[in-house]
């Protein structure tokens, strides 16, 4: 076995000369820099380096479930992630199967580059943005409701409540134009005779979608599914963090906002590599062992994994 | 002749190379004299990126004291992030430049020390530091012991701005037109704030017929967001601009009292009857600036440094400054935010000629450099006042110190450094500035009103400066303390607003809520905290 690999490889070694380079870049870039995980196990200082500092075991991970609020930060963090994929994943294919109903190019492709723009505006002004247009008094929502009804609303950002719904939504309103392109490339792989066949055997347009073009994107949705599962304990924390006040963090405290502050952000003196490391270790294999999960179970059920 | 050239050149160049063998105190001309160094010597500085300086390399203040010091400086300019950088290039053991301008916190900065990356800088304080001895006596403040190290080295030169206005972060101000228009008197106490803001809310001073009165609000990121509640709440006890505070040599946190909770139950009636906007919570300055600046303004009342933040409105003048409220017990209190030093910049042990950086940054010290790095060009963009210009604080002893030809601040220029590395400025400085004959800016604004904050601060030993950790005691506490400050400020708001079943008229959860301090850590940390305060300002 071995030596006809050495033998395929010595007949094709021009081709495997290609592997060179990016084998080379991700050791560099991907794996030399793990090594550096182990100062989640230390007690890192600046004097003693990432090398030198002391064993300390699950100190650091300890340190984080012996904070008061704990519980609560990975409760929030598991709502929105959740919230996110069950209310966030099916939009974008159903807009890429209605989409893919329009005949007029034009239009289609004009209603794309419109749903797709807002993906392309930065996190901070999408945030000054829901500030703006949510403000009870000068925002576009106070306006609208004191002009209806004569008097001002609650204030929407200090709701904790609230605040999940506009986060999630906000961020499925920015995403959708986007995560559409991929399933839209899918659809236009479908192969036009099995439409053709589908007519001449009387499906009507509903039943075409249902039978012909949700079954080719299935294999992609089920890889996007499984991907987005690995993401299920990584909440990014700028838009959060730019959202958050002091009435809504009930809701609003994950994992991320919570590592920034205690690790890197101004409420810390000294930057507490250890602990934001040890949570970032957490995260990752919570995110590792949900993605192995998913990709068991649609392995099950359809012939579609990852591996 | 040729030959007598090549001589000179050659002896030329032999010297050249011998200059840094020969660098002792025999390259430095005698105190006070300029240039300060005979021969020239090279500096690396390390810088961050500021938005407001074109290039630090051709920056006029940068030629300017290039030829003052004799000096040749190179900047290496920081993108972001300087400190974590700094930390990353200390881990990696990559060079640093001689010289690094950023501002760590002292815990930060003796980490950097412990792991040899910047030098020790007593002796050289003890036998250099001629300009910094004539700042000590100008600022009239040794300000040495607030930046030195638990291990009792100092490992930095400070930037120490003594501020009037910066000191009395919660001054109170009030719409004069709407008080004037419903016949009221300013409000000295907690009874007459209710009765004015509820004059506000429901008898249209606006006189537009409509009850889109706010009477009292802040934002979440004006200049002090806290000023609001403080000026309140120093109505029942003294609040510092730290959590912890101290009385009878006693260190505790203010909020866990029962004066404190006295004051919430106020505060949270003034919100129960709309009379503080919830807005204050969640609205940003932008927001908050549209609403008093709209064609009709809105707000009552507002607390900040400066009136609303820092817009240059014609509203502004409308918005007349109040002394501080008369507290319950009849005193009159206001929170103080001691001008202390501040980290500012540090020798790395890469440097090869410690002294040498040493003279040059104490040079930074001298008196006309703390108005060249903010206002430029002596002569061009400002002048030393004359006789007959007074200072705007006249009222309280300050004389005029300069005036101001072309303002330079808020755009970006190449003339000055923008207040980056250290320097010193005495109260007699910025309160000394004569300021334009535009009544509308907020420095003039500010300056109508500080006379009756400086009186009302707390007495020496009443307040605490700054706590200063060893290794181990940061490392102890440090966590616990984010916890604590950021519970006690969700639960304020949510007392405030009765949110999150947060009722502070019920006794039960007010123990609740003491009792989660002590389950986060309070009980543990104060001992803590104890044994530094009498270490650092015991007798």
């Amino acid at each position: 076995m071995n030596k006809k690999l050495l033998r395929r490889i010595g007949n094709h070694w021009q081709v495997y000369c290609f592997l060179i380079l990016p084998l080379i870049y991700l050791i560099l870039f991907c794996y030399v820099p793990m090594t550096g995980v182990q100062i989640a196990f230390r007690k890192f200082t600046i004097r003693d380096g990432i090398w030198g500092s002391k064993w300390v075991g699950l100190t650091n991970l300890f340190k984080f479930f012996d904070t008061y609020n704990s519980l609560t930060i990975i409760k929030n963090t598991l709502t929105i992630s959740l919230y996110n994929i069950i209310a966030g994943f099916p939009i974008p294919i159903l807009f890429a199967l209605l989409l893919n109903c329009v005949r007029n190019e034009r239009y289609k492709k004009t209603i794309q580059t419109i749903t797709y723009m807002p993906h392309f505006i930065s996190t901070v002004v999408i945030v000054g943005m829901i500030l703006q247009i949510a403000n009870p008094r000068v925002g576009l929502y106070g306006t609208l409701t004191h002009a209806l009804t004569g008097s001002y609303p609650n204030d929407p950002l200090g709701n904790p409540t609230v605040f999940v719904h506009l986060y999630v939504w906000s961020g499925i309103w920015q995403q959708f134009g986007w995560g559409s392109i991929v399933y839209l490339a899918a659809l236009s792989s479908v192969d036009p005779q099995l439409h053709e066949a589908a007519i001449i055997d009387g499906a009507s347009r509903w039943q075409r979608i249902l039978h012909v073009d949700f079954p080719c994107i299935l294999p992609t949705a089920t890889i996007m599914l499984i991907m987005r599962a690995g993401n299920v304990m990584s909440v990014g924390y700028e838009k959060i963090y730019l959202m958050q006040n002091n009435l809504n963090l009930a809701t609003s405290e994950v994992i991320s906002t919570y590592v920034y502050k205690i690790g890197l952000g101004a409420g810390s003196s000294v930057p507490n590599y250890s602990l934001s490391t040890a949570i970032g270790l957490f995260n990752s294999i919570i995110n590792l062992i949900l993605i192995c999960t998913v990709n068991a179970i649609t392995r099950k059920l359809s012939e579609t994994s990852l591996w | 002749m040729k030959k007598t050239l090549t001589m000179v050149l050659a002896l030329v160049l032999c010297l050249a190379l011998a200059a840094p063998a020969l660098a002792d105190s025999s390259n430095f001309n005698a105190d006070g004299e300029y240039p300060l160094f005979k021969d020239k010597v090279t500096l690396t500085i390390g810088v961050k990126q500021h938005a407001n300086v074109e290039d630090w390399n051709t920056n006029w203040q940068t030629l300017y004291l290039e030829e003052l010091a004799n000096v040749d400086l190179q900047f290496e300019v920081y993108a972001s992030e300087m400190n974590t950088q700094i930390t990353l290039a200390i881990t990696g053991g990559t060079e640093l430049p001689d010289i690094l301008f950023t501002s760590p916190s002292l815990d930060l900065l003796y980490q950097w020390a412990l792991a040899g990356a910047v030098i020790p800088l007593g002796d050289y304080y003890d036998n250099y530091a001629y300009y910094i001895n004539d700042a000590i006596k100008r600022t009239g403040v040794d300000f040495k012991p607030l930046v030195t190290s638990p291990d009792g080295e100092i490992y930095t030169l400070p930037t120490f701005n003594q501020s009037l206005t910066n000191e009395a972060p919660d001054k109170i101000w009030i719409y004069q037109p709407w008080l004037d228009a419903l016949n009221m008197k300013a409000p000295t106490n907690a009874e007459e704030l209710y009765e004015v803001l509820k004059a506000f809310k429901e008898k249209d001073p606006n006189g537009n017929g409509e009850a889109d009165e706010i009477p009292l609000m802040s934002a979440t990121n004006i200049t002090t967001k806290d000023a609001w509640w403080r000026a309140i709440m120093n109505m029942y006890l003294y609040v510092p601009n730290i959590p912890q505070s101290v009385k009878d040599g006693k260190v505790f946190y203010y909020a866990a009292t029962d004066e404190y909770r006295e004051g919430l139950k106020f505060i949270r009636k003034l919100i129960d009857e709309g009379l503080v906007d919830p807005m204050t919570f969640t609205a940003d300055k932008t927001q908050f600036t549209a609403l008093i600046n709209g064609e009709t303004n809105v707000v009552g009342m507002t607390m900040d440094m400066i009136p609303y933040g820092n817009a240059n409105t014609p509203r502004i003048a409308e918005f007349t400054g109040l002394e501080p409220f008369t507290g319950v017990d009849g005193v009159k209190r206001t929170t103080f935010a001691p001008s202390l030093p501040v980290v500012s910049a540090m020798i790395t042990s890469s440097c090869e000629d410690p002294e040498a950086a040493f003279r040059f940054l104490d040079l930074l010290y001298r008196q006309d450099m703390s108005i060249i790095n903010h206002w430029g060009e002596e002569g061009k963009h400002w002048a030393w006042a004359e006789e007959t210009d007074v200072s705007p604080y006249a009222n309280m002893g300050y004389e005029a110190s300069f005036r101001e030809i072309e303002p330079l601040w808020g755009t970006v220029q190449n003339i000055m450094w923008y207040q980056t590395g250290p320097y010193a400025r005495e109260y007699f400085i910025a309160s000394g500035r004569v300021l334009p004959d535009n009544p509308l800016t907020t420095g003039a604004r500010a300056a109508t009103i500080q006379w009756a904050y400086t009186p009302c601060y707390p007495a020496e030993g009443e307040y605490i400066p700054r706590f200063i950790y060893t290794e181990e005691e940061s490392d102890e506490i440090s966590l616990t303390l984010t916890d604590l400050s950021t519970y006690i400020a969700t639960a304020r708001t949510n007392f405030m607003m009765n949110a999150e079943g947060m009722d502070i008229y019920s006794d039960e959860c007010w123990n609740a809520y003491l009792a989660q301090l002590d389950t986060i850590g309070l009980q543990e940390v104060l001992p803590i905290l104890q044994e530094v305060y009498d270490r650092m300002y015991g007798e």
